[in-house]
């Protein structure tokens, strides 16, 4: 076990792919020399040359376009957008070409693309920098979206989405890229799809996405301390979505709160209410309750901003509100 | 070969805690030797071989908790000789067909267009979570008949788990209700048991202090956890109140001599305190009685419930239809039930259906104490030690001996002066054994 | 430069396509198709004399215009037909294609983006492979006078010329995107102009000469296979059938369409031949019946194909 950053996982992630398989390379504004907006992709020029890791123009729709026309001819592109909110520019590529081109062609190719999308408040970066837009691709059959919350997930979700015969949205959230974590030595791999229970609980289970994930285990800490069992499933994305584990848990605990930073309507919480209440509604013991962003757009200032998230006060009270009904 | 199943040693048995396997694997025995001893809510029990054979294998081992019906070890039938393979055969093909067996026959088909009469889709005036509905309905319980006591009118999951527990150990099916006695000839129901708390999902820890070194933590087995469930809810549900009086306890000895030369048994304490206890309760028969929130149910049987401490924490053997024996027949009979409570053989039937409680405790010297009512029984009576006090006796000083008697009430249903009736009753019986010995019964 | 082969195979070539064209649309008219056609009836001599320059394994990727780039690229043509049946015989496996989404790897047909412009950046991403890989391959991109206003074309032909990469951006002009005719929605007379953008050659050709579209195609596929960069080639030709099969083409003159069937490639073309001295009337009518006889022949094998089951459906959707 080495402790790195989130950051510096996929920095990691992204040389060993390299280093591994020659098919394999990053293109994306700022991703060369400089190393990347967020610094994630630094020195990865520096190391592999120009030729495998190479800055594009603003060109969001080429960015993508252009990674299914590689990966349709034999290669493995990691194609960065600066920002997840970007997903909106390239949507036609994404969600029409990426996602259906091996359907609709009857599936003469695979389309092994990764696009990572930084998500996720970040400090004032507002409305349009800020957002986490993956229930955007909820409907997106044919993609993957995975959406790490920790280091070591960061690492092995990655590389299996560099491996991936399918195309894997790969959104990593800005807030986290400080956070450090213990992450395995040597080949470190996640399946796809399967979500990972970071705390066993009794009581309440809360379904959380990459930052909501550490505000629900501090939840979970705080009512541990009055005896208070929470169990908090992270499913690590939502397309694929683990509902096995999803179902299992609330089976368990017949509580449910689902959380994430984007706002509620259309988002993967409500896509996993809409599951748990069709497959395990007499397990419900309690309402199910959807912790998620308010329903706006994302305000600038750093200060409001966190007001537009759930905070893990609004977690607890959930919980508590949950435990309520006995 | 043959398995052994944990049984339902009594009808709200849900589970047991295997303490301890009294054969090993390997060893052969006979029918009816003990098997094991298993610990339930309300007793420990033996268990014996209903066939003779040699235990394989155990598969529930000392000191783990395991569910009625399941497989708690697998023997070989005498003569057999067993190979592993085919007891890990047994096993997953008893698994498999357990598996089955539980599938439920009419749960609504997949057909999801056919119309079900499944209570969770029932849309009535009744507010309930899917949860709570579904235990309704599998315990055949009408939510229509319940009165929620959540927020809006929101029938609470526990209300109706205490229904479930108080019907199941009642014996009676859902949709009767219990009614108070007095009609000739009519059937009356056995008391309701107490309530029991609403099963938790899991153990929910009140904080303790941190950084204090424990020297060990103690899990609850199921007759501790089933005395805290019962003091926790009579705690916090039922509204009561004590009253106090002391008694003249002076004649006890002499009282006790008597008895014992005229009936030839050994009659103790306890037995005389029992028969107060039965006299006042057919004086004022409110105390005798359960409140299920609507009525005061009076019980036609005095079960008098006698907390005892045994090796395995505090069991409360049941004296039950007192007033049908004789006291030398309930002195017997309360004997056996204390011998049994000492040495873990009670039955389930041995613990439950009482209607009334004594506690006394003056054996350990304690004068006195405020007794909590244990739910859904209305009175308990506690009784401290004989002690001897200094009294004005014709403007001189004169020794006698007293007793501190303290009873509570359910005061949901049980005023004060119907309290005070059945507490100066209970004294006067007290101290009326300084008279002659009468013939009870 | 052309041959007497490389006449002859065009007009074999666009004969092959018409022909083809001509018996889906009696399939269409029998009503045993499913989906869209976008008939190609008048535009065979910029489809046919824009693929043939290519080798087997360069890219394609075609427009909504007919099928002649991919019949010329190599798409076995009772395939197609199974395509537009709905049988699993098609390249689809039987999930049906219409005008798009008709792909055939072996031959470098990586099929078409149904949102018009949405091939730009895949035959960009092509040529980028082509390029990464070190192979000398070229991508060929088809795509209307409408689909240029795209803002996918602007990205794509930016980084085609910044990295050179070997694509050949192939404009059909037939004058109007569904009704709306080009010069309401272009800013500039020809398309070609657009080129001097992105500092790549950019010229405009006759499409309904598949001798001069054929040229300038070679040229600047040479020149992509040479690491000299993409190309914009716009051919200047006319749809004599509507957008759609029965568009009531209101938007347009009988006049107008007199106009350009008086240069029916198809008519023209053979003449052409005959004068030049590259075919005589016996190999023309020879030609006829062999690809007559060859598209019957493909007819007769598509239909005895069969759907696919219900389950079809589900496959695919991920590797």
């Amino acid at each position: 076990m080495t402790v790195m950053t989130y950051a510096r996982a996929i920095n990691r992630a992204l040389a060993e792919e390299l280093e591994r398989d020659a098919d394999v390379f990053i293109m994306g504004q700022d991703v060369g020399a400089f190393g990347g907006a967020f610094g994630v992709t630094r020195g990865l020029q520096e190391r592999f040359g120009r030729r495998r890791v190479f800055d594009t123009p603003i060109s969001e729709n080429f960015l993508v376009g252009g990674g299914v026309g590689a990966a349709l001819t034999g290669l493995r592109p990691v194609v960065e957008l600066q920002y997840a909110d970007f997903i909106a520019v390239a949507m036609d590529e994404i969600y029409n070409k990426a996602a259906k081109w091996r359907y609709m062609h009857g599936g003469l190719f695979s389309v092994p693309l990764v696009i990572r999308a930084p998500g996720g408040l970040a400090g004032g970066a507002g409305p349009e920098h800020s957002q986490s837009p993956e229930g955007l691709l909820l409907s997106a059959a044919g993609l993957h979206v995975v959406t790490p919350s920790t280091p070591a997930d960061a690492l092995g979700l990655l590389k299996s989405a560099v491996r991936s015969s399918n195309p894997v949205v790969y959104i990593e959230h800005k807030g986290l890229y400080g956070l450090k974590g213990e992450v395995p030595d040597g080949e470190h791999l996640i399946p796809i799809g399967v979500a990972d229970v970071k705390r066993e609980g009794t009581d309440v289970t809360i379904v959380a996405w990459t930052s909501m994930v550490h505000r629900a285990l501090a939840a979970a800490e705080t009512l541990a301390a009055e005896g208070i069992q929470v169990e908090v499933v992270d499913p690590r994305g939502v397309r694929p979505l683990d509902t096995d584990t999803i179902l299992a848990s609330v089976q368990k605990t017949g509580r449910l709160i689902v959380s994430h930073e984007a706002p509620a309507p259309g988002g993967a919480a409500s896509e996993v209410a809409a599951y748990v209440a069709e497959h395990a509604l007499d397990y419900l013991a309690a309402p199910i309750q959807r912790v998620c962003g308010a329903d706006i757009p994302i305000p600038q200032s750093s200060d409001l901003e966190q007001y537009a998230i759930p905070s893990v006060d609004d977690l607890i009270r959930a919980c508590r509100s949950a435990l309520s009904y006995r | 070969m043959h398995g052994l199943i944990l049984p339902r040693l009594g009808q709200t048995m849900a589970e047991g805690l295997v303490t301890a396997w009294l054969v090993d694997e390997g060893s052969s025995y006979a029918a009816g030797t003990p098997l094991y001893e298993v610990e339930t809510e309300k007793v420990t029990t033996l268990v014996e071989a209903t066939l003779p054979g040699t235990l394989l294998k155990i598969l529930v081992g000392a000191d783990s908790i395991a569910v009625v019906g399941t497989l708690l070890a697998v023997a070989a039938d005498p003569g057999e000789i067993a190979i592993p393979e085919t007891t890990e055969t047994f096993i997953r093909e008893d698994n498999a067909s357990r598996m089955r067996s539980i599938e439920p026959e009419s749960w609504p088909s997949e057909d999801h267009t056919a119309p079900t009469s499944s209570a969770l889709e029932t849309p009535t005036s009744v507010r309930a979570m899917p949860r709570t509905r579904k235990l309704a309905h599998d315990s055949g319980i009408e939510l229509d008949a319940l009165l929620g006591t959540g927020t809006n009118g929101l029938v609470l999951e526990s209300q109706v788990a205490n229904l479930v527990t108080a019907s199941a150990s009642a014996g009676v099916e859902f949709g009767d209700r219990p009614v108070a006695s007095g009609g000739s000839g009519t059937a009356v129901m056995a008391p309701p048991e107490a309530p029991r708390p609403t099963r938790s999902p899991g153990p929910q820890r009140a904080p303790l202090a941190t950084g204090v070194q424990q020297r060990e933590r103690r899990l609850l087995g199921p007759i501790a956890r089933r005395m805290s469930q019962v003091v926790t809810s009579s705690w916090s549900q039922v509204p009561q109140f004590t009253q106090f009086i002391t008694v003249d306890a002076t004649a006890w000895q002499s009282r006790r001599e008597a008895l014992r030369s005229q009936l030839g048994v050994d009659i103790g304490y306890t037995d005389m305190i029992l028969d107060a206890v039965l006299k006042a309760a057919q004086e004022v028969p409110e105390a005798n009685s359960s409140f299920d929130d609507e009525a005061l149910v009076l019980w036609r049987d005095v079960n008098i419930s006698i907390a005892v401490d045994s090796p395995a924490g505090l069991v409360v053997p049941v004296l039950r239809t007192a007033q049908d024996f004789t006291l030398e027949g309930r002195a017997r009979r309360t004997r056996e039930l204390v011998d049994r409570a000492k040495s873990g053989t009670l039955t389930l039937d041995d613990v439950t259906a009482g209607t009334i409680t004594v506690s006394n405790l003056g054996m350990y010297g304690i004068e006195g104490g405020v007794p909590l009512v244990t739910a859904p029984q209305a009175t308990i009576v506690f009784l401290g030690a004989v002690r001897e006090v200094v009294v004005p006796v014709d403007g001189g000083i004169g020794i006698r001996k007293e007793v501190s008697v303290a009873v509570s009430f359910d005061h949901r249903a049980i005023d004060g002066a119907t309290g005070a009736r059945f507490t100066a009753a209970l004294g006067r019986h007290l101290e009326m054994m300084k008279m002659a010995p009468d013939h009870a019964g | 430069m052309a041959t007497r082969d490389t006449y002859r195979g065009l007009y074999t070539g666009m004969l092959r396509v018409a022909t083809w064209e001509q018996r889906l649309l009696r399939m269409i008219e029998e009503g045993r198709t499913s989906g869209f056609y976008h008939a190609g009836r008048g535009q065979e001599a910029t489809a046919v004399g824009a693929t043939m320059p290519l080798r087997r394994d360069d890219y394609l990727l075609y427009d909504h215009r007919g099928m002649g780039h991919a019949i010329t690229k190599g798409v076995p043509i009772d395939r197609l037909f199974s395509d537009f049946l709905g049988f699993r015989e098609g390249t689809t496996g039987g999930l049906g294609a219409g005008i798009v989404h008709i792909a055939w790897p072996e031959a470098g047909v990586l099929g078409q983006s149904g949102t018009l412009g949405g091939s730009f950046p895949i035959a960009a991403g092509a040529g980028l492979s082509a390029l990464y890989r070190g192979t000398d391959q070229v991508v060929l991109c088809f795509f209307g006078d409408g689909a240029s206003n795209r803002g996918t074309f602007h990205e794509s032909a930016n980084v085609a010329a910044l990295w050179n990469l070997p694509v050949i951006w192939l404009c059909e002009n037939n004058g109007y995107a569904v009704s709306v005719p080009t010069a309401e929605a272009i800013s500039v007379a020809q398309i070609s102009q657009r080129a001097i953008a992105y500092d790549m050659p950019g010229t405009t050709v006759d499409g309904m000469d598949p001798i001069a579209v054929y040229d300038a195609v070679s040229a600047a596929v040479e020149r992509a296979r040479a690491g000299g960069g993409p190309s914009l080639i716009e051919a200047m030709t006319y749809r004599y059938r509507g957008h759609y099969e029965g568009d009531p083409q209101t938007y347009r003159t009988r006049e107008e369409r007199d106009e350009w069937e008086a240069k029916d490639p198809l008519v023209m073309f053979p003449r052409r031949l005959i004068d030049e001295g590259y075919a005589d009337e016996q190999w023309i009518e020879a030609t006829r019946i062999s690809v007559s006889e060859e598209i019957e022949a493909a007819a007769a094998t598509a239909l005895q194909g069969s759907k696919p089951p219900v389950s079809r459906i589900f496959d695919n959707v991920y590797a």
